[in-house]
This record gives structure tokens, sequence and C-alpha cells, in this order.
């Protein structure tokens, strides 16, 4: 379903190791359940990848990414109880719907806090979106842009959570509706509603540098 | 009036300045496993994990839940403790008579009085009857 997800399947055997079979994460889930702390480490170790990356796809400093899979991992842990395995992805499934719940929630606190207001831009880069966004007007090609990921950043903080958490998830992880809905506990109605207010949403903002 | 340059640029245009900017956003594989192989990371997990099965513990014990209470609010009965105390300390060496009852042998002047009286009652004085006593 995610992306990112196809390269945290546990290791297939080797031919020449035979006898070690590397535990499924159904199984490590099981013995973490018990209180088995190499298991857990085991998880966090094979899906730590997959956690942070999804962590870069809506905060761009190391710090806030690692703040996220502490996040993620933690409710995980605190939640073994009701992970219901039985598929080869339900895992990875399960912990990317706690990774972007926690994204949610940091995306929301972070609004709360006011910490992403448009006066964030320094003039240089209003400037160069204003300068950009001309270009775009004239008809220049628009991919031959080169934004900065700080500028992208401050831009995509303007948008609501939940609009971030969408846009986010359909264009850079080109999920369905259905499956932004299965992430995110949404109904699909919801996101496909929130994904048109989003993609408007941020017109706006690029508009107000025309 | 409408035909600014804001009307110029057409929604597919933005949207694809959009799709831009979240291309922009993207980490590099070596700054996702720099994060991702943190040294200290899962020990920062280890140590939230615990403290908060210890909160979750303590919420879900009642007992527990009341000595973390207690354990909150001896601050601040401390400070009202010594609050009143210094208060009281400060009346006793600064406060005028006129102003503040006088404390003789602990007692305040409304106790003393009513000893007195019950004193008086004792050797059969009336409490009313200003004219003979200490004469004999």
């Amino acid at each position: 379903m995610i992306r990112m997800a196809e390269k945290a399947e546990p290791e297939v055997v080797r031919l020449n190791q035979p006898q070690v079979r590397e535990k499924t994460d159904d199984e490590l889930v099981a013995a973490a359940r018990t209180g088995d702390e190499a298991a857990f480490a085991q998880l966090f170790k094979r899906h730590n990848g997959l956690v942070s990356r999804l962590g870069y796809r809506f905060f761009s400093r190391r710090e806030q990414v690692e703040e996220i899979s502490q996040e993620a991992f933690v409710k995980a842990y605190l939640a073994l109880d009701n992970y219901q395995g039985g598929h080869e992805k339900s895992f990875v499934s399960w912990l990317a719907r706690i990774t972007v719940h926690a994204c949610y929630d940091e995306l929301r606190r972070i609004k709360k806090r006011g910490e992403s207001r448009l006066g964030d831009l320094s003039q240089e880069e209003e400037d160069f979106l204003t300068e950009r966004l001309r270009d775009v007007s004239a008809g220049s090609n628009v991919e031959s842009a080169t934004i900065s990921r700080d500028l992208a950043g401050k831009l995509l903080a303007r948008l609501k959570p939940e609009d971030r958490v969408v846009l986010t998830l359909l264009k850079q992880e080109e999920l369905s509706i259905a499956e932004i809905a299965d992430l995110t506990g949404w109904t699909s109605a919801k996101v496909k509603m929130r994904s048109h207010r989003a993609q408007q949403g941020l017109r706006r903002v690029l508009r107000k540098f025309v | 009036m409408w035909n600014n340059n804001k009307n110029h640029i057409d929604d597919e245009k933005l949207d694809r300045l959009s799709d831009e900017l979240f291309r922009a956003l993207e980490a590099s594989e070596n700054e996702i496993n720099t994060a991702a192989e943190s040294p200290f990371l899962f020990r920062r997990i280890r140590a939230r994990i615990e403290s908060e099965q210890r909160r979750l513990a303590e919420e879900n014990n009642p007992w527990l839940a009341l000595m973390t209470q207690v354990k909150q609010a001896i601050p601040v009965f401390a400070l009202l403790a010594i609050v009143a105390l210094a208060s009281s300390l400060y009346v006793h060496f600064n406060g005028s008579p006129a102003e503040q009852p006088s404390m003789i042998a602990g007692l305040p002047m409304f106790l003393q009085d009513d000893q007195d009286d019950l004193d008086a009652s004792l050797v059969g004085w009336n409490s009313n009857d200003h004219s003979g006593q200490g004469k004999e």
C-alpha cells in the first residue's frame, strides 16, 4: 500500500543460511507483548526507515523527524495489544497509520503555537517567489523553478494541517483516496473534499505572491 | 479590474508549481538513513516508554494517583505555612497595641478579658460593679 513499505519487508531466508529464518513482524510483536525488549528493538530497527521517511514528508528538520519517530514508536509499543496482524504488511500499515497521526498531531501543535506565519518568509524568499510566479505567468517552464526545501516548507506550512496531510499523501506518496482514508481513518468523502479544498488553499497561498 | 496578473496564472500552472514545492521537500536517502540510524534514538524511545508506563500505572492505581496529587500539593501547603508563620511573626514583633490585640502569656486580649471575668466571678465580684473592688 505504501511505496516505502516495500523496502521494509522482513529479509527472506538466504540459501546459504538454511537454518536461520528472520522472525516475521507478527512473531516479533507477539514476543514484544510479553516484554521481550530485543523483539521490539528488532521491530524498531526494521521499520525506523519507514517512519523516518514518512516524517521527512512533513518536516524538514532532522530533530523534528526524530521526534516523530519517538512519538510513533512509543505509541506503537503502548498499543501493541491492539495490533491485529495476519497479513504480510499488517504491521507496516499499522505503524504507518500511527506515524501519519503523529505527524498530523505535530502539524496541529505547530499551527496552534503560530510558528508558521507568512511573515516567516525572508524578503529574499518573497522576492524569489514573486519573480518565479511572474515567470510562470509569462509562460516560462515551471519545472525550471528551483525552490529550496526551506521555502517549500514555509509555504506548505500555511496550509491547514489536514490539508497538508492529504496533499502530502496524494502528491508525494501518490496514494489513492481510499488508501489515504485508510491511513488517516477519515471517510473517503472527507478525503476527497479535503484534497479539493487543500488544492484550492495552496493556490491561494501561491497567488498571494503574484 | 479583473484582468490582472493573478488571473493570468491559471490553476494548472499553480498546481504544477505546487507539485514542485512537494518535490523540493523530498529528503535524500542519506538524510533519511542518518535520522533512522541516530545512535540514541532507541534509548530515548525506551526512556519515554518507561515514563509513559509509570504515568499510566499511576493513573490506574487510585492510591498512587492520590499520593502523586499529595506530593504535588506539598509545595503549596509549605508555602501557605511559611506565609502564615511569617505574617504572625510580623504581627507579633511589629504590630502596635492599638491596632492589634496584645498577646500575654500566649493568649489574645479577648481571651484574657474572658479569663478576668471568670476570675472576678469566682471571687464574687460582679463584672458590672466598678465601685468597690480593690478598696477594702
